[in-house]
């Protein structure tokens, strides 16, 4: 008795996600960005010029650069610019006074003559760890990774689906023809819509039809697969197998194979694709804001708790009054919408839809939740984990792409990581059978 | 019925099979065994007794190998006059020496049918290679039919009764492999083997228990019922909290003694002689209005036909045997079987065809028969395990979680009901099968519930926390709550019900008050309507408990 005196003594929400098996995912993440850096190589990088001082001179040597002058003194700075290189294979030399006082490799290192007279190099900076890269790669991850919040619901109440990328594939393609016709009428019948420039929809307008209708199309698609697989009690990978089929051949019908675009430059390059510096931070906020609020239902709210509730053992959960069925189609209608939300991401980043947007995302996704550490059979999953799969899944794509291996590969090695994880987790599982 | 002196055992009675010396076992904060010693005789009938959570799972585990106790040794008979050492934490180094162990908890494959459930380790194979389905039917009707003819071992596992899967799993472990091989048992460790039986299996069970024993084999043997430790037992060891209590015979025991060794304190009323409960406080004379009322049901084949009411203040008892449908008439009337037509009244409002929510919305309380398959939500803290019906009730605006509000119900519900938990965020796993019974009567019983249907409600529950139990399902109704009670512990229906309804065949086949509730009478309706095979029935009626 005196033990269950603690009082309702859950660790703190801080603390939960440094305990969580998460922890371990961030290593993982780590360790590969750490191989990537190492293996992956450098390529040029940023232009730099470099003055030249009007006592220099310079020459091409057989592929070298000679930079010269009688005194050390003007080339001082020069040097300085450069870096001390190191001492075997170059393509600059820098000599003074007839003697070679640094020899340097540089790429690319062109002269722009005429006043001022100046030398070109371009940096070299690492393929992987450059901001570049990863900003793309973190964008990239969140269409995925908002998905894959969404899925981790659908697992953790014992479901699967593997609509997803059809479902995101509809949301977009009708997202884009009610985006386009937004702009029609905006600027008018007979407008070239395609090279609008200015004027069309405003923001006010643009943004919510784009993403509502995303949204809705989504949670229509999950709505319609919850109640088959509660009112049918067929099991969900049948009822989502079906409609991957159905929606991705829908798509194809309504687009004619054909892209659709045309949309309000309010909702581009007004709002997802908004420039921030040098980087686009609008679908990576989308992604963080949706992890939170992944990880607020699942655990602070009743849904949540009766998504969890399900997935552990779904006759108790009857037993003990949760409406199964309705928490089923609710939870299935969330992913459809994250699906649609992720959707609207893409058509506003690419300003475009692709007929075949979104084929295969299903795999990316259930391998992003998996990676993250929902179990399958139910009862286990976290949000934060989902967010961290989709980043882990994108570095994987994107690591073939710094290594230079052929890119199908990728499916290999992402097929392979899920396996990894999965058997990872239950060898954790029985290595730490007390506690959580 | 004491047994040392007609189990003429062939081996001499004295000779120490298997010995466990200073085990101890820890789990997280929990000391679960500490420095427990015990020799067990060869042939003899040992119990361990304690309340729950005392570690008499554990020490049974430690002896099976399923768990790794971290200092101490089990040693087992090796020849004569020597003794080995089992390899800590190794179900096979057990399982070679003899040790078979028939779980508190099923585990089974309840899609498989009974004989592949008993031959899993290793299936007959015809000469070509394939299953042999008839070898592996008839040795598994061989097993299961010593303990039990009824049970159709081509039947899928999940279809049987929690009393019949249970017969099935003290038949695996019966299992001579010596032929083929193998070990044949020589201790076995029954965890609660009469949890889920009823009456006439208990019965049979231990019978057959004085027979093995009798053939030599050790049995060590789990539970909380005292007419069966009476019955049967030769030896008795008593744990508390975690630690050696002593080792007795149990000829030289009586209730009240053990009671006390077992809970460090006499208990004011013995189990095996609960006064009627009833009797107290009068209000029997006057129960309330009518909570619950149950017109016309029926289900299926199940059910046919069903009436009854219970009234505020009154508990209502229901007998029967096992498959006379009781359980599936509380399914029906928390709202959880589809098929079942009639209607259900609770507190003045109509629920049937609303589901459980509707009945929990009007106030009905359910504790299920199978705490794991129906109870438990095994990766939920055991905190939210309680709270799981009341969270939305509970909720802020949005079903944003009240966890202040949680925590404070936890807490209360804890403290009233005595569970004893880590934390409440503990596992239900990680609790002993007596308190995760408790944290279930914890969820449905408390304010707020006028209605309590209760299936087994304390089974597994050690005899200090049952009286407690009885104290407060009677307090709950003297409070104003209409209990339906369906129980196969005849004591426990008698001494709490204020009149019991006897169902067979999915009827009420008779109601008894007053002086007419008699385990006999009881017996006499229960196999009123029964079809069955002339001779069972008579088996049925007249084997009853042992009274002690
Ligand atoms: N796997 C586990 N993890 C954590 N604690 C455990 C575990 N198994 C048992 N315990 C704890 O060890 C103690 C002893 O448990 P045990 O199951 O042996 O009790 P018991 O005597 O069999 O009780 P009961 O009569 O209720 O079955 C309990 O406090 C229980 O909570
Ligand atoms: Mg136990």
């Amino acid at each position: 008795m005196s033990q269950s005196e603690h009082p309702a003594a859950r660790p703190s929400f801080f603390k939960r996600i440094l305990q969580a098996q998460e922890s371990g995912l961030i290593l993982v993440i780590l360790l590969m960005g750490l191989l990537l850096t190492a293996r992956g190589g450098t390529k040029p990088g940023e232009m730099q010029r470099i003055p030249l001082p009007e006592a220099a001179t310079v020459a091409d040597v057989d592929g070298v650069l000679v930079i010269s002058s009688p005194t050390d003194e003007p080339l001082r700075a020069v040097r300085a610019a450069l870096g001390d290189g190191g001492k075997g294979l170059s393509n600059i030399r820098i000599t003074s006074g007839g003697q070679s006082v640094s020899a340097v490799s540089a790429s690319n290192p062109r002269v722009l003559d005429g006043p001022p007279r100046a030398l070109l190099v371009s940096g070299s900076e690492s393929k992987f760890l450059n901001s570049q890269n990863l900003v793309l790669l973190a964008t990239q991850a969140s269409f995925i990774a908002v998905m894959a919040v969404g899925m981790t619901a659908v697992i953790i109440l014992g479901g699967i689906d593997l609509s997803v990328g059809s479902i995101y594939g509809l949301a977009a393609v009708i997202g884009a023809f009610s985006l386009r016709a937004l702009q029609i009428r905006f600027l008018g019948p007979g407008a070239d819509v395609l090279n609008a420039s200015a004027g069309g929809a405003p923001w006010l307008v643009a943004i919510p039809v784009g993403i509502g209708v995303c949204c809705l199309v989504g949670a229509l698609c999950g709505v319609f697969s919850g109640s088959l697989i509660v009112g049918l009690r067929v099991h969900p990978f049948i009822i989502t197998l079906g409609m991957m089929a159905i929606l991705s051949g829908l798509v194809f019908v309504l687009t004619g194979g054909q892209s659709v675009s045309g949309f309000p430059e309010s909702f581009t390059k007004g709002f997802m694709k908004m420039p921030a510096g040098k980087v686009y931070p609008v679908p990576m906020l989308i992604m963080g804001l949706m992890m939170l609020a992944g990880m607020f239902v699942l655990s602070q709210t009743v849904l949540g708790r009766r998504i969890f509730a399900i997935g552990g053992n779904e006759t108790a959960a009857t037993y003990a009054g949760i409406p199964v069925g309705r928490v089923k189609i609710t939870v299935y209608t969330i992913s459809g919408m994250l699906a649609g939300l992720s959707a609207a991401m893409y058509l506003g980043y690419y300003g475009a839809a692709a007929p075949g947007a979104g084929q295969g995302y299903e795999l990316d996704v259930i391998a992003a939740a998996v990676i993250g550490g929902a179990s399958l059979s139910g009862g286990r999953g976290s949000a934060f984990g989902a967010v961290l799969g989709a980043l882990l899944v994108q570095m994987i794509s994107n690591g073939m792409l710094v290594l230079e291996i052929d890119q199908s590969y990728t499916q290999i090695v992402k097929g392979a990581a899920i396996v990894v994880a999965v058997v990872l987790d239950q060898a954790k599982a029985r290595l730490a059978p007390v506690g959580r | 019925m004491k047994s040392l002196e007609s189990a003429a055992s062939p081996s001499d009675p004295s000779s120490v099979l298997l010995a466990a010396e200073g085990i101890s076992k820890r789990f997280g904060i929990t000391q679960a065994l500490d420095d427990v010693s015990v020799t067990f005789l060869a042939g003899e009938i040992h119990a361990l007794m304690g309340e729950n959570g005392a570690g008499k799972s554990t020490l049974g585990k430690v002896i099976g190998g399923l768990h790794r106790q971290d200092t101490g040794t089990v040693r087992i008979a090796a020849g004569p006059g020597q003794m080995r050492e089992l390899t800590p934490g190794s179900i096979d180094d057990a399982f070679h020496a003899g040790v078979r162990i028939v779980h508190q908890e099923l585990a089974q494959c309840p899609n498989l049918t009974v004989a592949e459930n008993l031959s899993l380790h290793d299936l007959p194979r015809t000469r070509m290679g394939l299953l042999d389905r008839r070898a592996m039917t008839e040795r598994a009707a061989a097993l299961v039919h010593r303990l039990e003819p009824g049970i159709d071992v081509e039947a899928p596992l999940g279809l049987l009764s929690p009393g019949r899967r249970q017969i099935c799993q003290i038949a695996a472990a019966l299992d001579d492999r010596s032929a083929s091989g193998g070990s044949s048992p020589r201790v076995i460790v029954f965890d609660e083997p009469t949890s889920s039986l009823s009456i006439a299996e208990t019965e049979r069970l231990l019978e057959i228990t004085r027979k093995l024993a009798a053939g030599g084999i050790t049995i060590i043997y789990v539970s909380h019922r005292m007419g069966e430790i009476f019955a049967v037992c030769d030896r008795v060891t008593v744990l508390r909290d975690g630690k050696f209590v002593a080792t007795s015979r149990v000829r030289d025991l009586d209730e009240p003694t053990l009671v006390e060794q077992m809970i460090g304190r006499r208990l004011s009323t013995p189990t095996g002689k609960l006064p009627s409960l009833a009797a107290e406080g009068g209000h029997v004379a006057h129960p309330g209005k009518p909570l619950l009322k149950v017109s016309g049901l029926s289900s299926a084949s199940k059910l046919s036909d069903i009436s009854l009411e219970v009234r505020e203040r009154e508990i209502v008892g229901i007998g029967g045997l096992v498959g006379s449908g009781r359980s599936e008439l509380l399914n029906a009337i928390f709202g959880l079987d589809v098929h079942a037509r009639g209607r259900v009244d609770a507190d003045g409002k109509v629920i049937s065809g609303g589901g459980p929510r509707a009945a929990i919305e009007a106030g009905i309380g359910y504790v299920p028969e199978d705490r794991r398959l129906q109870g438990l939500f095994f990766l939920l803290g055991v905190g939210e395990n309680t709270v799981v019906p009341y969270m939305k009730r509970l909720a802020r605006a949005l079903g944003i979680r009240n966890q202040a509000g949680e925590s404070r119900l936890i807490r209360d519900r804890f403290a009233e009901f005595r569970v004893k938990a880590a934390s409440p965020a503990s596992l239900p796993g990680e609790l002993s099968g007596g308190n995760q019974q408790k944290l279930l009567i914890a969820r449905w019983m408390g304010e707020g519930t006028k209605v309590l249907l209760l299936d087994e409600p304390t089974r597994g529950i050690d005899v200090g926390t049952k009286a407690e139990i009885y104290k407060l399902v009677r307090a709950a109704a003297d409070a104003g709550a209409a209990v339906l009670l369906v129980s196969s512990e005849m004591p426990e229906l008698l001494a709490l019900s204020d009149r019991i309804l006897v169902m067979a065949n999915g009827k009420v086949t008779g109601e008894l008050r007053d002086g007419e509730m008699t385990q006999a009478n009881i017996l006499k309706l229960a196999t009123a309507e029964r079809e069955m095979p002339a001779g069972q029935e008579a088996k049925d009626a007249g084997r009853v408990l042992p009274a002690r």
